[in-house]
């Protein structure tokens, strides 16, 4: 086999238009050690084919004639689904029989229609919008809400929807901000704190006012009992008269005094005779 | 004078009503501290603008003044009670003196005021009374209603030993002085 016939082989087999007896000179080539190391990254791929090719050769060994019963079944509604399975097998695969060829098609396209159904499981764009207009109108429940954000929290979100998707995360934070709740009570703590500071503020102001009122007792105290100046004249010349009238006064105090005294004095000369009397 | 700085403290404390209770016992207390009324004062308030009357007050201040120019060669006896004395007043007169005695007599506190000593002699009743705290003697008053009505009164730390041993040393010339002192009234 010469290079540029397995490059016309291979292009063959790019777009489709290789028999059978092509592949199959591919596959020897491939399978073979002489492989042209342009070729080499095509070679896991041929690789596979005879694998995959070795299992449905398993099948056509063993139970060569199954598939027509199969097929018999089919036609007449009473496959199981293992059995339909074992039919789509054998013909994704390349070992077609001839008279087989036919329906090939036919369940190529069960393949197809399969994998469509599995692209709409990965995309679902259109539920998202009836979900979003459901929530919009306040009648979407509560498990399509939560589809909704499940569908915001995951990183894929479609460009249309992303100007909703700050709405969404401030659902989930809204949520989160229940924790905070516990805080209310240091408050509490805070406000008697704050109580207790107000009380003793007012202390302080009836212990300042107490002080007031001795410091003044005490300062009016010392102000009477200060007085080391020289008297000036006038106040020496009232002095004086002050002092004349005191000591007449007390003359007078004096002489009533001694009257009260003089009777005393009779009364011990009086005691003093009755004793001797006696 | 002395209430301003209490009023600014009630004032201060306006708000606790507990407190006033406990501030207003405070006042009270000093008040109380700052110059007992005399007898005179409490009494006789309304005979001190009587033309009749011949009134005579001297503070406390003023017997400071006096304690500092007393003379020293003067009676050693006066000199000792004059510096004890806060304050003396003195109200007589000639009208209607056996009036204003009973007056007075009936007027004055027995709690209060506690009779020393009567003498009534040749028409004239004499009469001291002491007010005292204690041990401590703080007011001593006189009074006397005969020819004349007079009501003396003195305010301070009171001694009545050095009140007998001046009235001993005026007893010599003592009735010679009280013609002097009537003399000077007429």
């Amino acid at each position: 086999m010469n290079f540029n016939h397995i490059n016309d082989l291979l292009e063959l087999y790019f777009v489709g238009d290789s028999s059978i007896a092509q592949e199959k000179e591919l596959k020897s080539y491939f399978n073979s050690d002489q492989v042209a190391t342009e070729h080499l990254q095509f070679k896991s791929l041929f690789s596979y084919f005879s694998e995959a090719k070795h299992i449905s050769t398993n099948l056509d060994f063993n139970e060569a004639n199954l598939i027509d019963e199969l097929l018999e079944k089919y036609f007449e509604g009473e496959t199981e689904i293992s059995e339909e399975q074992t039919l789509k097998a054998y013909f994704s695969g390349n070992n077609v029989e001839a008279r087989h060829e036919n329906y090939s098609s036919l369940f190529t396209y069960f393949t197809k229609a399969k994998e469509v159904s599995f692209d709409k499981e990965i995309q679902p764009e259109g539920d998202i919008d009836d979900l979003l207009e459901k929530y919009f109108e306040a009648q979407s429940s509560i498990e399509e809400e939560r589809k909704l954000k499940a569908y915001f929290n995951s990183g894929t979100v479609a460009a249309e929807h992303k100007q909703f998707s700050e709405l969404f995360e401030y659902f989930s934070t809204a949520q989160a901000e229940n924790l905070e709740k516990g805080i209310e009570l240091d408050l509490n703590k805070k406000a008697k704190k704050g109580q207790l500071r107000v009380l003793r503020r007012r202390m302080m102001g009836v212990a300042a006012g107490f002080v007031l009122l001795i410091a003044s007792v005490f300062i009016m105290k010392t102000n009477i009992s200060n007085d080391d100046q020289l008297l000036s004249e006038a106040e020496r010349i009232e002095a004086e008269a002050a002092l004349e009238t005191t000591m007449e006064a007390l003359a007078m105090l004096g002489v009533q005094f001694n009257k009260g005294t003089e009777s005393l004095e009779n009364m011990k000369a009086f005691k003093k005779t009755q004793i001797l009397k006696q | 004078m002395y209430t301003l700085p209490i009023l600014i403290t009630i004032s201060i404390n306006e708000k606790m009503k507990k407190f006033n209770l406990v501030l207003a016992l405070l006042l009270g207390i000093v008040g109380m501290s700052f110059g007992q009324a005399d007898a005179i004062e409490k009494y006789f308030s309304q005979y001190q603008d009587d033309e009749n009357f011949t009134v005579v007050y001297i503070s406390p201040k003023m017997f400071s003044m006096v304690s500092k120019i007393a003379p020293d060669d003067m009676d050693q006896d006066i000199k000792e009670v004059i510096k004890d004395l806060k304050g003396l007043r003195i109200l007589t007169t000639e009208y209607n003196t056996e009036a204003f005695y009973k007056e007075a007599k009936s007027k004055i506190n027995t709690k209060e005021y506690e009779v020393l000593m009567t003498v009534r002699d040749e028409g004239t009743n004499v009469e001291f009374l002491v007010k005292d705290t204690g041990d401590i003697i703080n007011e001593l008053l006189l009074l006397v209603g005969g020819d004349e009505f007079v009501m003396m009164s003195f305010v301070g730390n009171i001694d009545l030993n050095k009140i007998a041993k001046l009235a001993n040393s005026i007893d010599i010339d003592g009735m010679e002085h009280l013609e002097n002192l009537g003399d000077k009234k007429n």
